[in-house]
């Protein structure tokens, strides 16, 4: 009897040491993988001398704060207000529409590609495919003499209408709804329930994790997205975060402590949300979401 | 009125992707056209739309003449085939161990996934110090002795390299994010039951994890190939192509023959031929992944 | 019952979502003008950010013609690939641009043919507005087909920016004319220190295009250097260039007194960052005034003087590399073209003034020269060389080589641009690159 507990507790240490060994090397890649991100918020306290300094100081003497009242227009120091503010504002206002709809049209169109037998169903979904791989930027001209032809120029729609369906995101999805067994599915379906039933009251609660991190990626692109903003958009009331920090980075790119302070108040909004998300990652598990 | 059951299943299909692809049909397909249209002429978008001359696929041809076209098909398939294995590689070694042995997972998925939320334009800039002879990397090169560290983006030798790396370090969050949210979904009895038959964790992940990952493992080869070939924003911010032609890459010729020599005709033509490869790449890759996907 | 309810939150959401959406997303509208006085107001885009002259002239132009019912707005467009995309494309869309400025005689003969560009001429007749009288006789090289698309509000002009304490201190004096070898002695002359520390004679700024490499080239090739007389044939193998791409790179690898081409580019170095912190004795960029006066951002105390470009030898220059930019143009699609006119005239007489301030001096012969240059060094007695500062800045000249061919411009420079990096980062001789250049340039235009 003690023979086994031996055995099992020498198991047991056996694997704590292997975690701690892997959780150290981990963690140091971790750590080096945001090695740029530390640079980035040390410089975005410096003064702009002091950001090429070597040796490096990754902890100023000191916290230059004016460098972000001056991305922030705080106490009215810059010669132009950048509006950052309400940039914020438009870029959540149009990525979370965006997000919503397109996880709802991805999970839709990627359960039926997987799932559902109709005709055709192979042959578009090639053409999906196929469409990913051409640029963005052919696209964009077209896109221009449409959105000119409806009329939606410098308004948030041309941002919008396109944005509610991501083919990745259903490309994605479907690979997913693929690895969903089938045998759920039949149950329901003897059970007498309609696809769209089984899809809203079965599938769908599985499927959280997988549309938590669909929602994610779509949020990044959408938040990230500078080249359509850039061209549809005219107004700076209009702008969101990519380009307002664009232009910021346009006038002042000599000066790299202001540039990362403006790319530093970018990025928190979406550090945020992942921060969140996480969250909803593990939610989504606990509650009775993956088959176990 | 009776409707055979494989209609009302078409139907249903139909009603399901239906908002997707009638969004998908006007601002995807619909552009889609008028490029594949004009990338048979050599339209200059500043003549204004009536001035389109069709050269009957000239284009198409002259291409390949075009030193400036070549090169950045050949960086581009260099760029591309040093990035996407190395990356899923690193990313599924990765999302294993964090996912199995990582006490503290959430900060260092946070960590990883850092670079490839953040804003293409500020983390290129980020890199472009970090290469710096000023910077962090040739510091440490210094430090460790080596006298002439290289120059990174100022070296047409070392230039396409530095790119690299600094894109593996950009994209291996998305591919951890999609292997940590599949692992999580892995059914866990098999693994128990593979731990009763004295399987070790070495084997687990080799005969079980691999496997099962498969549908997600083509899914990330063929999106990051994807992406990859399309690599365009830290070209366009650290190097502009440059030096020389040493970084030149496909999608950043599309874009300066479209935005900067207004040949909007010849940038369709090339992002066709773009499209072309990837298809065909994609297609092979479709046929195959019988032998190697397990659903 | 579950079903039902989730099928209407979601509709719900949907709905209020898109609402929400709609109401954000109204366009800014013209004030249309429904009665006969209604005031208007146009638009008007322009590359150089409006602290530094533009938003004076603005609110000047709108008091005055507050009365008349005009207004305009200025809106900053960056002036790269992107910025003039979103212009071109603005321009194409439809009539929400009213005036605008194209940079470079390229950019402005694609919008004319692109009309997107007003012909400007029944106007020009109809005010009787004597365009040789306001810019002097070279303005008729600025048609294009023998029409006026733009009416060109700045003199620019080119030349050496000098340190002059350095100078100073050295004996050296601010020249008015220098040859190469003159040029590459007193560079090699104010070359001190190492490492971090070092100063630099010259900087010649390559990071931002290659070619400023070879900049010295208009004073004896003219406006149109890279090509023949016709432009179907490319100039590559004129030996003017192979000289002062010579002399750059031999300045850079061999004296060590002009700062290298791989230190520009890996460290982003900029004419604000390394002259105007001293750690370069002379240096191009003689469009940098606003940035010289800034002493917030760029704090430094000693003179900037200014030289003409260096000749290959004592015979003076053929050509004075500069003329007539800042094109003022109106959209043909504006539906304000007459207003729009009407600001281009009262710029072109007096309105142009307060650019001076920030370095843009007015191309119009009304504005008076003494008046520019006061307003140009205003507040920076101490900081500008006032005597050197007119000669290459205020002062027009005869001789401006001026650009009429553009012939697949962009592909050529881009060519050229390569090749100069190529001698720069020493992967070949001049002879070779100036050669390939040649060759290259050669079939780009037999296309």
């Amino acid at each position: 009897m003690r023979k086994l507990v031996k055995i099992k507790v020498k198991k047991l240490n056996k694997k704590l040491i292997t975690k701690i060994i892997v959780t150290i090397i981990i963690w140091c890649l971790a750590i080096t993988m945001i090695i740029p991100f530390l640079w980035m918020i040390s410089a975005s306290f410096k003064i702009s001398g002091d950001v090429l300094k070597i040796p490096i100081k990754w902890i100023p003497n000191y916290f230059y704060i004016d460098n972000y009242k001056f991305v922030w227009n705080i106490g009215n120091i810059a010669p132009r207000d950048y509006h950052f503010a309400l940039a914020y504002f438009n870029s959540i206002k149009i990525t979370s529409i965006n997000v919503f709809f397109s996880v709802m049209t991805s999970c839709l169109a990627g359960y039926a590609f997987a799932k559902i037998n109709f005709r055709g169903s192979k042959v578009v979904f090639l053409l999906y495919l196929a469409t990913m791989m051409i640029p963005s930027q052919v696209t964009l001209i077209p896109k221009f003499i449409i959105f000119d032809k409806m009329g939606i120029i410098g308004s948030h729609w041309t941002l919008i209408l396109p944005g509610v369906v991501t083919v990745t995101g259903t490309f994605l999805m479907r690979q997913f709804f693929i690895g969903v067994p089938n045998d759920l599915r039949e149950a329901a379906q003897i059970d007498g329930a309609g696809e769209f039933r089984t899809f809203l009251q079965i599938i769908l609660p599985l499927s959280k994790p997988a549309m938590a991190s669909l929602a994610m990626i779509v949020f990044m692109w959408n938040w990230n997205n500078f080249m359509d903003p850039l061209v549809f958009l005219r107004d700076w009331r209009t702008f969101t975060i990519p380009v307002a920090l664009t232009n910021f980075g346009d006038e002042n790119i000599t000066d790299y402590n202001l540039v990362m302070a403006a790319s530093v108040s970018a990025l928190l909004p979406v550090i945020l949300v992942f921060l969140a998300g996480q969250k909803y990652f593990i939610k989504g598990l606990t509650s009775g979401g993956v088959k176990g | 009125m009776k409707i055979s059951k494989q209609l009302r299943t078409d139907i249903t299909g139909y009603l399901f992707i239906g908002p997707n692809i009638i969004v998908f049909l006007l601002f995807t397909i619909i552009p889609i056209i008028f490029s594949l249209v004009i990338s048979f002429s050599n339209w200059d978008y500043t003549q204004g739309f009536s001035n389109i001359n069709f050269n009957k696929g000239m284009n198409y041809i002259n291409m390949w003449k075009d030193e400036w076209f070549t090169k950045s098909l050949i960086n581009t398939i260099v760029y591309s085939v040093s990035l996407v294995p190395i990356t899923i590689f690193i990313a599924l070694i990765i999302s294993v161990l964090v996912d199995k042995y990582v006490i503290g997972k959430a900060p260092v998925k946070l960590a990883l996934f850092m670079p490839y939320i953040s804003n293409i334009v500020a983390i290129s800039i980020v890199w472009v110090v970090m290469y710096s002879p000023y910077g962090p990397i040739t510091q440490l090169f210094k430090s460790m002795g080596i006298k002439n560290p290289p120059q990174w983006l100022g070296d047409p030798h070392w230039s396409l390299l530095a790119i690299i790396i600094m894109s593996i370090w950009a994209g291996i969050g998305y591919a951890v994010l999609i292997y940590t949210s599949a692992i999580q979904s892995l059914p866990q009895e098999l693994y128990e039951a593979a731990q009763l038959d004295g399987a070790s964790g070495f084997q687990q992940f080799t005969k079980i994890t691999i496997p099962l990952l498969s549908p997600t493992t083509f899914f990330l080869i063929t999106t990051t190939l994807i992406g990859s070939f399309q690599v365009f924003g830290q070209i366009y911010i650290m190097t502009k192509g440059g030096p020389g032609t040493s970084t030149h890459v496909l999608v950043y010729y599309i874009y300066t023959s479209a935005f900067t020599f207004f040949k909007m005709g010849y940038a369709a033509s090339m992002s066709w031929i773009l499209f072309i490869i990837l298809f065909v790449v994609t297609l092979v890759q479709w046929k195959f992944q019988d032998k190697w996907v397990n659903y | 019952m579950k079903k039902l309810k989730l099928i209407a939150m979601m509709v719900t959401v949907a709905v209020s979502v898109f609402a929400f959406a709609g109401c954000g997303s109204k366009s800014v509208v013209n004030s249309q003008d429904s009665s006969k006085k209604e005031t208007v107001t146009l638009k008007l885009w322009g590359a150089v950010p409006p602290e530094y002259g533009p938003q004076e002239v603005v609110d000047n132009f709108n008091k005055e013609f507050k009365d008349k019912g005009i207004q305009i707005e200025y809106t900053r467009f960056v002036n790269d690939e992107q910025g003039n995309l979103k212009l071109d494309t603005g321009l194409l869309a439809g009539g929400d641009l009213d005036l605008y400025m194209s940079y470079g005689m390229d950019t402005l003969s694609k919008r004319a043919s692109g009309k997107m560009a007003m012909d400007l001429t029944s106007f020009i007749k109809k005010d009787k507005f004597d365009m040789a009288k306001n810019f002097g006789d070279v303005i008729k090289n600025y048609n294009i087909d023998g029409k006026t698309y733009a009416v060109p509000e700045t003199l620019t002009n080119s030349g050496i920016l000098i340190n002059k304490n350095m100078f100073d201190a050295a004996g050296i004096k601010v020249p008015t004319s220098w040859t190469y070898d003159e040029f590459r002695a007193i560079a090699k002359k104010l070359t001190k220190g190492e490492g971090q520390d070092k100063t630099y004679g010259m900087f010649f700024n390559t990071a931002q295009q290659a070619n400023y490499a070879a900049s010295f080239i208009g004073s004896a090739l003219g406006g149109d250097p890279y090509y023949k007389e016709g432009g179907k044939e490319s100039n590559f193998d004129n030996n003017a260039f192979e000289k002062n791409l010579q002399l750059t790179s031999d300045m850079m690898n061999v004296d060590k007194s002009a700062v290298s081409h791989i230190d520009t580019v890996t460290q982003k170095l900029t004419i604000e960052g390394l002259f105007l912190s001293g750690k370069t004795a002379m240096s191009l960029g003689v469009w940098s005034t606003r940035s010289i006066k800034d002493t917030t951002k760029y704090p430094h105390t000693f003179m900037t003087a200014y030289a003409p470009f260096p000749t290959v030898d004592k015979q003076p220059a053929k050509y004075t590399v500069g003329g007539l930019g800042d094109y003022l143009s109106i959209n043909p699609k504006s539906k304000y073209t007459q207003q729009a006119w009407d600001f281009i005239k009262w710029y072109s007489e007096k309105g142009s003034l307060p650019m001076a301030k920030y370095g843009r001096v007015p191309s119009s012969k009304n504005v008076d020269k003494a008046a520019v240059l006061k307003a140009s060094t205003e507040g920076a007695e101490k900081l500008l060389d006032t005597k050197s500062f007119n000669n290459i800045m205020v002062k027009s000249y005869t001789n401006y080589g001026i650009s009429t061919i553009t012939n697949k411009s962009a592909e050529i420079s881009k060519v050229f641009n390569e090749e100069c990096e190529s001698v720069l980062t020493k992967q070949k001789t001049t002879r070779q690159a100036m050669q390939s250049a040649k060759e290259r340039a050669d079939t780009l235009l037999k296309q």
